[in-house]
């Protein structure tokens, strides 16, 4: 059992300005936590003040049941890998593996069991005699990895553990990460800036800016329900288009004007979030969002009986990527490159024309001035 | 590509595969000869210069095993034509070097393990330990490098003499406990230290000390190794704190001890030179010991290896 909540958790370097604010967050037990956020967002800053790295300038830290707030490093029972591996050169990887139970006075006998376990669990079985400079990248990570949970702690702690990794074998081992937490059943609280790392591990993303949580859910809700503009262009890749716009009112229908009315580009919403977009931005500037691949060609609308929805978006490519399952189509507009998933079947060329359709019930509008979600719900526990 | 490579190939003049490896061993051989005159060149010069630095010092060894007779005649004489070991005993029995070389080397011995330990807790704390004022702090102690020992001298005579400490071992070693110079070099080390491995050995339940002594100082050996020769070499050459404070030939330093061999009334240049070249053995041996150690630790973390 583990059970970690923060409260309020602030950390403030120079007086007045803070690396982290009002940070609240319910860890459950076997939970994989994902920290996500640009660089400098205070998420790396967050996990060291669980492990006991930095001092909690503000608020609670409590790991099951208890304020951890003062507790040593040592006496808080988790452990941490971390971006560089942090391997004592000077040690064989038994010696690595074995350190922190030899610290802790374990009988030698057990920590020998321990040691060969782990390392049969980690497929490291035949380094056990080597230094840590004699081993690849991949194999060290894995040592540090066995160096943390040879100590069967309450929760891991991984700072960017995978961002020093070439990228096929970062892939690798996102999957026998992913493993690991199955087997393991611990709670995980990992730091990444990696999306694709996010949204393949977690199961629930703690999305960062500033030093503030912006969200906090479950990968795909995030992905579907993203709270503000942040969220919505962090999350995903490509990320999602954003066009400045203004909603309008067109006999009797709710309308989206792309960069304004006398363009003549336009999106017609319907249903409920016509209804929302109605009370809540009727006549203002909003900024309109759209996944690359809620955006259709014509044949594809008309067959999903979109095609009358979104006016006049025809729009030149300026750039093509042909992926082989799908093709994706970039083209400019508002001083920006939008980018657009389609079907392998589109033969659009570099250059050429085409029409664009919105599916309107996948769309985000955002205020203007608070950039937050108008059509967010925060899901009911 | 292999194709079109092959294809232009075959215009050109093609020459058979022992006709090739004739060439290569030509021009192999060519190389290595270029290769051996160069090497040669190099190391006729070194010599040349190496003998030219080395003279005096060598001129004086040669000097210690010359008759005193020898020395003293019109002629070059860069070799003694009848060794002896006379002068050495004359050495030995004049004054009692080996008390001396004893001395220094208890004196320079303490103030080495005294530094290195010293100097690299402080450095520890300057550098892992967040704490108020840790920055000021450091600076102080590098402002103390400024003040030259002359100028601190009398007055440590003083507090020394006041404390009854006079001509003992403590007054040639207490003052020389600790220096900013060793806390600043081991700093330097240890800022290039990857701080997630104290990090990590926190975590895993490591005090401070444990932390120094089983991974800190095992991966610094070279920092230390410089250190060590350094400060060794240092006190060994002390002169001023100890021909100030010594008085008795029981606690005199080889370096003030030497210069009892010249006496006004019966002054022996081969006898002097002989007590000389024994005490810088010392000296260079521990640089040959530690010279790796040295040249590595001096230069490590200059550049990312």
């Amino acid at each position: 059992m583990s059970e970690i909540t923060l409260r309020n958790v602030c950390k403030e370097f120079d007086k007045g300005h803070f690396a982290v604010k009002d940070f609240n967050l319910d860890i459950q037990d076997k939970e994989f936590i994902i920290f996500v956020g640009p660089s400098g967002c205070g998420k790396s800053t967050t996990l060291r003040m669980i492990a006991g790295l930095e001092d909690i300038s503000d608020g609670e830290l409590w790991i099951d049941g208890e304020l951890c707030n003062y507790y040593e490093p040592k006496d808080r029972g988790l452990s941490m890998v971390f971006q560089n591996y942090a391997l004592y050169p000077n040690m064989t990887v038994y010696g690595n593996l074995a350190y922190a139970l030899k610290i802790r006075k374990v009988p030698k006998k057990e920590i020998d069991e321990r040691v060969h376990k782990v390392a049969k669990t980690l497929e490291i079985e035949h380094l056990l005699d080597r230094k840590p400079a004699a081993l690849s990248g991949g194999q060290k990570q894995r040592v540090a990895i066995g160096s943390a949970i040879i100590r069967k702690p309450k929760a891991f702690l991984m700072d960017e553990p995978l961002s020093n990794l070439d990228a096929k074998l970062r892939a690798q081992m996102r999957v026998e990460l992913a493993k690991l937490h199955e087997e393991l059943e611990t709670t995980i609280i990992y730091v990444t800036h990696d999306q694709t790392e996010a949204m393949t591990l977690g199961t629930r993303i703690v999305v960062m800016k500033d030093g503030v949580v912006q969200q906090v859910e479950a990968p795909i809700q995030l992905y579907n329900n993203p709270a503000n503009l942040f969220v919505a262009g962090f999350i995903g890749s490509p990320s999602m288009n954003f066009f400045d716009a203004y909603v309008g009112e067109e006999e009797g229908k709710v309308v989206v004007y792309l960069g304004g009315s006398e363009l003549g580009k336009k999106v017609y919403l319907r249903g409920e979030k016509a209804e929302v977009a109605r009370q809540r931005e009727m006549n203002k500037k909003v900024v309109l969002g759209i996944r690359p691949e809620d955006i259709y060609d014509y044949e594809e609308a008309k067959e999903r009986g979109i095609h009358m929805d979104t006016q006049g978006l025809e729009e030149t490519v300026s750039a093509r990527e042909m992926l082989g399952a799908e093709v994706i189509l970039y083209f400019d507009a508002q001083g920006k490159t939008n980018a657009v998933r389609l079907s392998p079947e589109n033969q659009t060329q570099t250059g050429e024309k085409i029409d664009f359709y919105f599916d309107t019930d996948r769309i985000h509008i955002f205020d203007k001035e608070t950039e937050e979600n108008i059509y967010y719900r925060e899901e009911i526990r | 590509m292999s194709q079109s490579s092959n294809m232009a190939l075959r215009g050109q003049k093609t020459i058979s595969k022992e006709q090739l490896l004739a060439l290569k061993q030509e021009m192999n051989a060519k190389a290595l000869t270029r290769r051996r005159i160069r090497t040669g060149g190099r190391l006729v010069v070194n010599i040349v210069f190496a003998i030219l630095i080395l003279l005096p010092l060598l001129y004086a060894v040669s000097i210690a095993f010359m008759p005193s007779g020898e020395l003293f005649t019109t002629e070059l004489n860069l070799f003694p034509k009848n060794p002896t070991l006379q002068n050495f005993i004359d050495a030995f029995t004049t004054i009692p070097l080996f008390r001396f070389v004893l001395n220094s080397f208890i004196m320079a011995g303490s103030i080495t393990i005294a530094q290195i330990i010293t100097c690299s807790l402080a450095a520890f704390a300057f550098s892992f330990l967040e704490f108020k004022g840790r920055n000021v702090l450091f600076m102080i102690v590098l402002a103390t490098m400024m003040v030259p020992g002359e100028a601190t001298i009398v007055s440590n005579y003083l507090t020394v003499g006041n404390l009854g400490m006079l001509d003992t071992y403590p007054v040639l070693i207490v003052p020389y406990l600790t220096s900013a110079m060793g806390i600043f070099l081991f700093r330097q080390f240890y800022m290039s230290f990857p701080i997630s491995l104290y990090e990590s050995a926190k975590l895993d339940g490591c005090s401070n000390l444990r932390f120094i002594a089983k991974i800190l100082i095992p991966l610094t050996k070279s920092a230390i190794g410089a250190m060590a020769v350094y400060t060794f070499i240092n006190s060994w050459n002390m002169y001023m704190w100890p021909l100030l404070v010594t008085g008795s030939n029981n606690m005199r330093t080889v370096q003030i001890g030497i210069s009892m061999l010249n006496s006004v009334d019966s002054q022996s240049i081969t006898m002097m030179i002989a007590g000389v070249v024994m005490v810088i053995i010392p000296s260079i041996a521990i640089f040959i010991v530690g010279q790796k150690q040295l040249i590595r630790g001096m230069f490590s973390g200059a550049v990312k290896g």
